[in-house]
Parts: C-alpha cells; structure tokens; sequence
C-alpha cells in the first residue's frame, strides 16, 4: 500500500533523473521553490508545472507521487478554508472585493459581517496550488536522491561530517522504526490491549501510551547502543576520511544545470513582462 | 483417548504483502497440556508461524481454528485471551512505571476484579522472582529481569496456549530452570506452552514435542526426545542435542548403557540440561 512518506522516500529506478548529480537536481528544485515563493499568481503556478510535469515523466515518479495524493487533499482541507476566512476578512474584505455568500448578518455580535468573497477565495486556492507544487518538487528530489548521493551532496557544500551523518542516520532509521513500531503494536495487542473495536479516535487514545512509550525506550537503547559500536570503530577519530560517492560533474549535469538558469531567466523576464495575473 | 486441539492449523499458507512466501503448508494439531518446541533456522518461518498462531496476521489460505472455531470469526483481541504470546524484545511491551502495573496490564484490559488482578500478578511475580521489585521502574531492570517481567505479564492472563519467542536468549541458568518450571505449572492446568527457540539443549531438557520447520514447512515432527536425536537436524540448521550426542558417543566407543560410568555422565548432563 503507498502511503504519503513514500513521496519523499528514494526509489530505485534507472532513469536519467536518478544519474543526475544531485548538486544539479538541488538546483532545479531549488529554483523551482524560489520561483513559486517570489511571486504569488496564476501564471507563475501554471510555469512551474511545465518543468515539474517533465521532471515527473522523466523520473517516472507518477506511482509514489499518486500515494501523496491523500496528504494533499488533507492539506487542503485544512488550508483552504481557512485561508478562505481569513482573507475574505482581512485582506479582501467585502466592499472592496465582490462577495459570493454571507456568512453572517451585520448586525451579530463579535462575528458580525463575515462573507467569503470571490478575490479571497482565488488567493486562498493559489496559495494552496503553489504549496502542493512546492512540496511535489521536494518529492522529486528525494524520490530520485539516493542517501549515499544526498551524503556526498551535503559534504560537498561543506557541511560538517557529524550533521551529515546524523541526518543520514534518522533516514536510514526510518524503516527500523516503523517495523518496531509494528512489532510494540502486536506485543501489546496479545496482551489483550483492544486496538480493533470502537472509532478511529478512541483506537488512537487507547493506543498512545502503550505504543509511544517502548518506541521511545527502544530508539533510546538503540541510539546508546549504536552510537558504541560507531565509536568502537574510530566514528570521528580522524579529521579527514574517504566517502563512497565522490562526485563527478558530467556533460549532461552540466547541460541541466544551464538548461534550468536559462528556464530561470526566461521565466523571470516573463513575469516582469506580463505582470501579475 | 486422543484430547481435542485446542489449536488446529490446516494447510496454512502465509505470504508476505511482497509476495514472499514465509509459511507453505503447515498442518498442526495443539494439543492441552504440552510442552512443544519449535525450531528451525534462522528465517524458517517460526514467528511467522507464531503471529499466525496468535492472530496478528491472517493465513493467506487454509484455516486456523481455536477449538472449534475458525479465526475468521474472531477479532485478535478475542484470540490473544486464548493464545498468548511473549516476543523477543522485553522492550517492545513494557512501558508503565512499576513492574506490579506492567503485570496487571493485561488482566486489567480484560476487565478483571481488582481482586483477580491482584491474585494473579502476585502470583506472575512469585513464579518469575519478581515480587521484590514489584515497585521498581521496569526500564531500569536488567535484560534478562525485564524478560522476565514480560513473561510474568503474559503468565497473568493464563492463556490456553502460551508462545514464548526465544525465551532464553540472554538468560542466566536459574532464570532458564524458572521458566521451565513455569511451563510445567501450566501443563499441569491442561495449558500448553510453545518455545520458539534455537536453544536445542533446553527444548530437549524441558519440552515433550518438537516441531523442525525449514524454508516454511514441517520437515520433523515427533516426541523431543527422538527428533532432537537425529544426526539430520543439520539440514535444518540444527545440531543434536548435547546429551543424546555425548550418551550415543560412548555407546559407539562400547560402553554399555548399563556400566556405572555411562549412567552417572547421563544422570549428570540429564540434570544439567
């Protein structure tokens, strides 16, 4: 079953997005974010798209990004009513922005007045679209990001060995989790803890404690016991040591690299161009 | 007169949700009032067979019946008051802040009196040693003491059918000879206990049936005795028992199983085992 984190969990494919340097798949998703950050329209939002869509086809992505799908409408969900609120009264207030419907008379007290109005609602959908687009364009870096390339990626912009090697760990740690995690659910379950009947929210209660807990102890024990087998075997005893990925700037890393600065600038000149939509 | 299963598995077949088969086939009756060992090599399908048995993951064909209902038909909730199980990590269970409440744990999710829970984890306590530190922190107790606290956890909801995963892993002679005990306590009340182990020597000292799984399927069955005797344990990843080996050694180099010497080494190994 795919579930949201396999939209940022690497899968193995042989694509030539996956043999990317990952120094030149940073600066593609980069970019991307800091396009879809600066500017706050439709015609930046349906931009973003052309070189997303590529970059989805090319890796063929399409499989774990539908399983992120759920995460999205959640998000949504949450956001856009919100937002819808907030701006109808704030930012687009009604008189300044053309109402769609009132939510409460005048004359109520504290609450009195509240309407949705057209201006907010499209704002509110616009920030929603650019964040969805934003986390798939994280999505593609980690989906086609191996951890020994994501290792050799931070080194290289020179961050120290020991966060590196932190960062990798919990990632690497992920999955350990989560069959401890399953294996803590089925131990309590046979001593009679009742995680099938009644709703969603009491499951939820009844489990908390029973299952935080021992996760918590046992990622404790085994970060202590971890962290002696690394110093066992000279874990940072030497100021210079030698990685597994070196990384090697190929003609076609570099004609993504130039191909993503001139979508930069043409997109830039673009917006200056034609304006906010 | 042959007693009814308490457990019945026919034909169970598990296949992992990657489409690797852990468990081809397995056919097995559980009878009351014993002491069985199962084992096999490392990735043979035991606690897959276990969680099957326990109701944690389902057969992907053939059937499991606890007395003369089928599992279809049960939550595992239902099931694990019937059949319950002791995994390896002592850590994956206890999370309460006296050993007396993790021991009450499970009784009190069946709504037990607050008298029955007291009897029973008193008595949990007493059989595993326990009752001195009944008020420490069970996170602070040492690796074989917190196995024994789950033990004891599992002991107070007297299951019909108790699996213990690698019970002696990590444990000292005299904890290994109370677990024993334990099992025979439970025999003795027509339940029947399940040793999921590698340790050939205490399955041959304290079980009367055995169970050789490999690559997911039955390969020996039969009384301990005998199947822990056979010089094909090999094939399962197994090696003899240490006793029936060292007694039938003798008997090849001509001692007579009635000299004094071959009967004080197997009264001796026999007490140690």
């Amino acid at each position: 079953m795919s579930t949201a984190l396999d939209a940022f969990r690497y899968q193995e494919e042989d694509t030539p997005l996956h043999h990317l340097d990952p120094r030149a798949k940073l600066l593609i998703v980069a970019s991307l974010i800091l396009f879809l950050w600066l500017w706050w329209d439709l015609a930046v939002v349906l931009l973003a798209l052309v070189p997303l869509t590529v970059l989805v086809l090319v890796g063929r992505l399409g499989r774990p990004l539908v399983g992120s799908l759920r995460l999205y409408a959640l998000l949504g969900l949450l956001l856009v009513p919100l937002n819808v609120l907030l701006h109808s009264a704030l930012t687009f207030p009604p008189g300044q922005a053309e109402v769609l419907m009132t939510l409460t008379p005048p004359e109520t007290p504290l609450l009195g007045g509240l309407a949705i109005t057209r201006e907010a609602l499209i704002f509110s959908l616009l920030v929603y679209a650019r964040l969805v687009l934003m986390l798939v364009a994280t999505s593609v870096f980690f989906l086609t990001t191996s951890l020994d390339d994501l290792e050799a990626l931070l080194l290289s912009l020179r961050v120290p060995y020991f966060f590196v090697l932190t960062l990798s760990l919990a990632f690497r740690f992920l999955p350990t989790l989560g069959e401890e995690a399953t294996r803590i659910r089925e131990a309590q379950v046979a001593r009679g803890l009742d995680l099938e009947t009644g709703g969603r929210l009491r499951r939820l209660w009844r489990a908390g404690i029973p299952l935080l807990l021992p996760l918590f102890v046992s990622v404790l024990r085994r970060s202590v016991r971890l962290g002696e087998a690394m110093e066992a075997r000279a874990t940072f005893a030497y100021p210079t040591r030698t990685n597994t990925v070196d990384l090697v700037v190929r003609p076609g890393d570099v004609g993504v690299v130039v191909a993503t600065l001139a979508f930069l600038a043409l997109a830039f000149v673009f917006r200056v161009i034609v304006g906010p939509a | 007169m042959r007693s009814k299963p308490l457990l019945s598995l026919r034909d169970v077949h598990y296949v992992y949700p990657n489409g690797t088969p852990a468990i081809r086939g397995v056919s097995l009756d559980v009878l009351p009032g014993q002491r069985v060992a199962l084992l096999g090599e490392n990735g043979s399908g035991k606690t897959t067979l276990a969680r099957l048995m326990v109701g944690l993951v389902r057969p992907s064909k053939g059937s499991v019946r606890l007395g003369d209902v089928d599992y279809e038909t049960l939550t595992t909730h239902d099931i694990a008051r019937e059949v319950g199980i002791v995994f390896q990590n002592p850590d994956h269970q206890i999370f309460l802040e006296r050993v007396w409440d993790e021991v009450a744990f499970g009784p009190r999710n069946y709504g037990l009196s607050p008298a029955q829970v007291e009897e029973r984890v008193g008595t949990a306590l007493h059989e595993f040693d326990l009752w001195e530190d009944r008020y420490r922190l069970p996170v602070a107790l040492s690796g074989g003491e917190r196995k024994s606290v789950a033990f004891a956890s599992s002991f107070a909801l007297r299951p019909r059918v108790l699996l213990l995963d690698e019970p002696t892993k990590g444990m000292d002679y005299g904890r290994k000879r109370r677990l024993a005990t334990m099992a025979d306590r439970l025999t003795a009340e027509d339940r029947t206990v399940f040793f999921i182990t590698h340790d050939v020597d205490f399955a041959y000292a304290s079980t009367e049936r055995a169970v050789v799984l490999r690559r997911g399927r039955v390969l020996l069955e039969g009384r301990t005795r005998d199947v822990l005797s056979r010089s094909d344990l090999a094939d399962a990843g197994l090696h003899e028992a240490t006793a029936p080996l060292l007694l039938a050694t003798m008997r090849e180099r001509g001692i007579s199983p009635d000299s004094a010497l071959y009967r004080e080494v197997q009264r001796r190994v026999e007490a140690v085992s």
